[in-house]
């Protein structure tokens, strides 16, 4: 969870991550940051995220993410 | 209760509605039967600022009829008071609008209803438009808006401009009929040109209405080559049968009225001059006597106003 | 041509429905509102609804067939082991896309023929004339049954939500196909997704004041759009667009901003009726416009104007380009060599490039739909490319990007590209459009609006201030929307009395100042041919 707040802030430093719960319904991220971010997050956990997963309710926090991540990794 | 309670807001916006509509068509509504007011047909409502009871017959129709018959010219001759309600494309739905209009304050002995509108081609909404124009008049004169003057807002609507041509539209300009017309004008046919239900339903509504009071309702075709046919001369004999009316095909008549294509029509064949209005009326007056023993007016004080006294400057305006 | 602003369907067809779906028991309503969808589309394309009822069986089969092939793929997956779930998730992957790839070929296959092939064949025959064969195909015409390219991407967005698990496939063929055909969505969209209204239109839930009440005002904004400018701003246009050979280029860029109000508040007033009249019966449709004006870039814009179709790009095009293996792949390489801006921007690129390629090709079969789309693919790469230049610059002078002047710049910028794009697209042809831009560029001149050029457009001095004025109000109504004000919501909350005289007053105004009557014809709605 820590690794991937660390990615976050490394993408775009400007944001609370802690904080946002709507990083995509307020197009706080866009999509060539959700494009890197998943480039980085599939490198970095060694999981394939394919494209069904790319809803805004798995990236409008940075706790979905880390769901989504675990989620994966379990499959 | 609770029924009551959803209803009556809709009952009360329907009421404030109708209130505004009423306000605005008061507004926008020309305030009287002039071009300076705003009207766009005024002279076809010049009957208005005549004496209650005082014109025994109307035309109604499109432009056909108001270029085709002069009323004062008939007054001239034979002393007939006549008003000429046509309105240039007009549709039927309108021409019963406007003879409502006119049993308001005149009863007629007799209406010439002009054939070509007949075959004139509306929708409901058209009718719908006009019935709700009835209603509540800005439906009709909301484009107004635009050319409000301070006059609009402090004065009602009242229409009080004597028409020196009652309604006729004079042309002195001549524009031969091109032969190609000539050619086909009436060609024989045992064909019918087809009629909307909805024109039918409005004929027959205007004939009831006649009938119901006891006015003599005539239909009427008026010289045009470009306009008439044997198939509308067929439809309407057709009609004039079913509803029990007199037919007068004027197109027909080249004996009583010779009309010269070449010199009585001012639009190539469409429409009349004052020539050929002169020939109508020359035979209209005498027969329109004769068949309905019209009222001759001339020398009757009462008309001295609006009628004797204006023919010399309704001479003046058609030469 | 029928349009949703138009008397035969606020004064005949929505009463006839509204009484008889009130009236009805709730079991009935449903196949009610489902014959009064079939019969709107039988009366505006007859018996082309052929073609949409083969749609709707089309991805019922497919949703069941796949729904079926999900099913048998679980209970294998329960009973593999671990190491063979990926190859068993593979297999099916493959015979599910297989039964996708079939739903694509008749939903797009029917569209593609019926409203592509003249295009098509027109180009192939000028391609053999360039290339000197003696070869020319009789180019065909079709009608087009209304709202095909709507329901088309609607239905297809069905198949891939039930390839993406996103739904369970619908065994109701008749609640499928009411969703497909709902009457108010049939002629310009929203484009909805079947998870978010296909259950709330099948519950038919009774109609309810408040509903009723905020839907009829909802209705009578969309109206007052239509009638008051839309329709009175057209004269002009066509004008504009047809003799623009006559006219300087402040004439043009007056063709450009008039053409871009018309085609908002037509579009958006129609899309106000449409939500509307579902609001009515407590049915709620997505939105398809988010005050799309105050966008600051044309990446935003496009997240505000036409919302349900650049959502169904991005969902079913965008992404699913962008995330497969070969672009994934490009995507890592890039980002190890041009970091995480213009690493992903390569490959985003590439899905950009198709999805509006598809979006300029969906709003017509012409040249001048696929420059728009061009047009608007290189507004957004540019300005992804510029990014980090303007920021920087920024930064070093010391601008403030986050004050309100600079968001107005970004904002007027961002409209007025936005108006350019809009002339590519309403100019007769692609040639038409480029001559009109040269003019725009070369002749720019104000002299049409000090000579009074501008006022014998037929629209008159009056015209333009009721233009004006409508603007401003649909201005304030956005301002309040952007601030978080629901306008109706609390009008809603006032006396009786008000709520009345709000909706006399609204009847009113569109009474008196629609331009309707001598003089004025109804624009046809612009959307619904495509």
């Amino acid at each position: 969870m820590e690794r991937l707040y660390e990615i976050l802030e490394e993408m775009q430093p400007e944001f609370d991550y802690h904080k946002e719960t709507a990083l995509i319904d307020d197009h706080l991220l866009d999509s060539l940051t959700v494009l890197a971010l998943i480039s980085e997050l599939e490198d970095e956990f060694d999981i394939t995220i394919p494209a069904v997963e790319i809803v805004p309710e798995n990236f409008n926090s940075a706790e979905a993410m880390w769901a989504l991540i675990t989620r994966l990794m379990e499959e | 209760m609770k029924y009551l309670k959803q209803i009556l807001p809709w009952f009360l916006t329907l009421l404030l509605l109708a209130g505004m509509l009423y306000l605005l068509s008061i507004l926008t509504g020309p305030k009287n039967n002039t071009q300076e007011a705003g009207h766009d047909a005024w002279a076809a409502y010049g009957f208005e600022a005549e004496a209650p009871d005082s014109i025994d017959m109307f035309m109604l129709g499109d432009s056909e009829s108001r270029t085709s018959i002069s009323p004062m010219e008939l007054f001239h001759n034979e002393g007939i008071t006549s008003y000429c309600c046509g309105i240039n494309s007009n549709i039927l739905c309108e021409v019963d609008d406007m003879l409502h209009l006119v049993l308001k304050e005149q009863h007629p002995k007799l209406i010439i209803l002009e054939c070509n509108v007949i075959f004139s081609p509306f929708d409901w909404k058209d009718a719908l438009e006009t019935t709700t124009a009835r209603i509540f008049p800005v439906i009709r004169w909301h484009n107004r808006w635009k050319t409000l003057t301070p006059e609009d807002f402090t004065s009602i609507p009242d229409y009080t401009s004597v028409e020196v041509r009652k309604g006729y539209y004079h042309s002195t300009y001549a524009d031969p009929a091109p032969p190609f017309l000539l050619d086909r004008y009436m060609e024989a046919s045992e064909d019918r040109e087809p009629l909307d239900g909805i024109n039918r339903w409005y004929l027959k509504k205007i004939a009831a209405t006649c009938r119901k009071q006891g006015i003599s309702l005539v239909l009427m075709s008026m010289p045009s080559v470009k306009n008439w046919t044997s198939l509308k001369h067929n439809t309407c004999a057709d009609l004039a049968a079913e509803l029990d009316i007199p037919f007068v095909d004027l197109n027909e008549m080249r004996e009583e009225i010779p009309i010269d294509w070449n010199l009585d029509t001012r639009d190539r064949g469409d429409h009349l001059n004052n020539d050929g209005m002169k020939k109508v009326c020359t035979w209209l007056g005498p027969w329109l006597k004769e068949q309905y023993a019209l009222e001759d007016h001339r020398g009757d004080p009462a008309y001295d106003a609006t009628w004797t006294d204006m023919y010399e400057e309704y001479v003046e305006w058609i030469s | 041509m029928l349009s949703y602003c138009s008397i035969e369907y606020l004064l005949v067809f929505l009463p006839v429905v509204f009484l008889g779906y009130q009236i009805l028991p709730q079991t009935a309503r449903r196949y009610f509102l489902l014959a009064a969808s079939y019969g709107f589309f039988w009366y505006l394309s007859g018996p082309l609804v052929v073609w949409h009822v083969a749609v709707c069986l089309c991805v019922w089969l497919v949703g069941l067939r796949l729904q079926h092939l999900l099913d048998a793929r679980g209970l294998q997956l329960k009973e593999a082991e671990r190491s063979a779930r990926k190859g068993i998730r593979a297999a099916y992957a493959r015979r599910m896309s297989r039964w996708v790839i079939v739903a694509g070929v008749v939903c797009f296959g029917i569209l593609l023929s019926l409203k592509y092939t003249p295009f098509f064949t027109e180009n192939l025959n000028s391609l053999f004339r360039h290339l000197g064969l003696h070869l020319q195909l009789r180019v065909p015409s079709f009608a087009v049954p209304i709202g095909i390219s709507f329901y088309t991407l609607q239905a297809m967005s069905y198949v891939f939500d039930v390839q993406k698990e996103k739904l369970q496939a619908e065994r109701n063929l008749l609640r499928l196909t009411l969703w497909l055909s709902f009457f108010p969505l049939l002629m310009e969209g929203p484009i909805a997704r079947f998870g978010a209204t296909a259950e709330q239109i099948w519950n038919v839930p009774r109609i309810k004041g408040e509903n009723f009440q905020k839907g009829l005002w909802r209705i009578l904004y969309g109206v007052m759009k239509k009638m008051i400018v839309a329709d009175r701003v057209n004269t002009a246009v066509e004008l504009l667009y047809t003799e623009y050979a006559s006219y300087d280029g402040g004439m043009v860029f007056l063709a450009a901003v008039l053409f871009t109000v018309q085609e908002y508040l037509e579009f958006s007033g129609t899309i106000d009726i449409v939500i509307g009249t579902g609001e009515c019966l407590g049915i709620f449709l997505p939105e398809n416009f988010n005050q799309p004006f105050f966008s600051k870039t044309i990446s935003e814009f496009w997240t505000r104007w036409h919302i349900s179709l650049g959502a169904w790009l991005k969902d079913y095009l965008f992404y699913p380009l962008s995330m497969s293996e070969p672009l994934k792949k490009l995507t890592k390489k890039c980002r190890t060599r041009f970091g995480n801006h213009y690493g992903p921007l390569v490959t985003s690129s590439i899905a950009l490039f198709a999805v509006w390629l598809f979006n300029g090709l969906w709003h017509g079969a012409g040249w001048s739909y696929i420059f728009f789309g061009m047009y608007h693919f290189a507004l957004i790469v540019t300005g992804n490319l510029l990014a980090p230049v303007v920021i920087g610059f920024c930064e070093k002078h010391k601008i403030n990007r986050r004050v309100f002047p600079y968001q107005l710049f970004q904002m007027i910028r961002t409209a007025i590209l936005v108006a350019i794009g809009e002339m590519f697209f309403r100019a007769l042809s692609l040639k038409h459009g480029l001559e009109m831009f040269m003019i725009m560029i070369r002749h720019a001149s104000v002299r049409s609006f000090a000579d009074g050029t501008w006022l014998k457009l037929g629209m008159d001095l009056q015209d333009y201030l009721i233009v004006a004025a409508m603007i401003v109000f649909v201005f304030v109504i956005s301002l309040l929307k952007e601030r978080g004000c629901q306008v109706r919501e609390q009008l809603y909350r006032r006396p009786v009395i008000v709520r009345a005289l709000v909706t006399a007053m609204l009847i009113s105004l569109v009474l008196l100042f629609g331009a309707y009557g001598t003089g004025y014809v109804p624009v046809d709605p612009i959307y619904a041919n495509f």
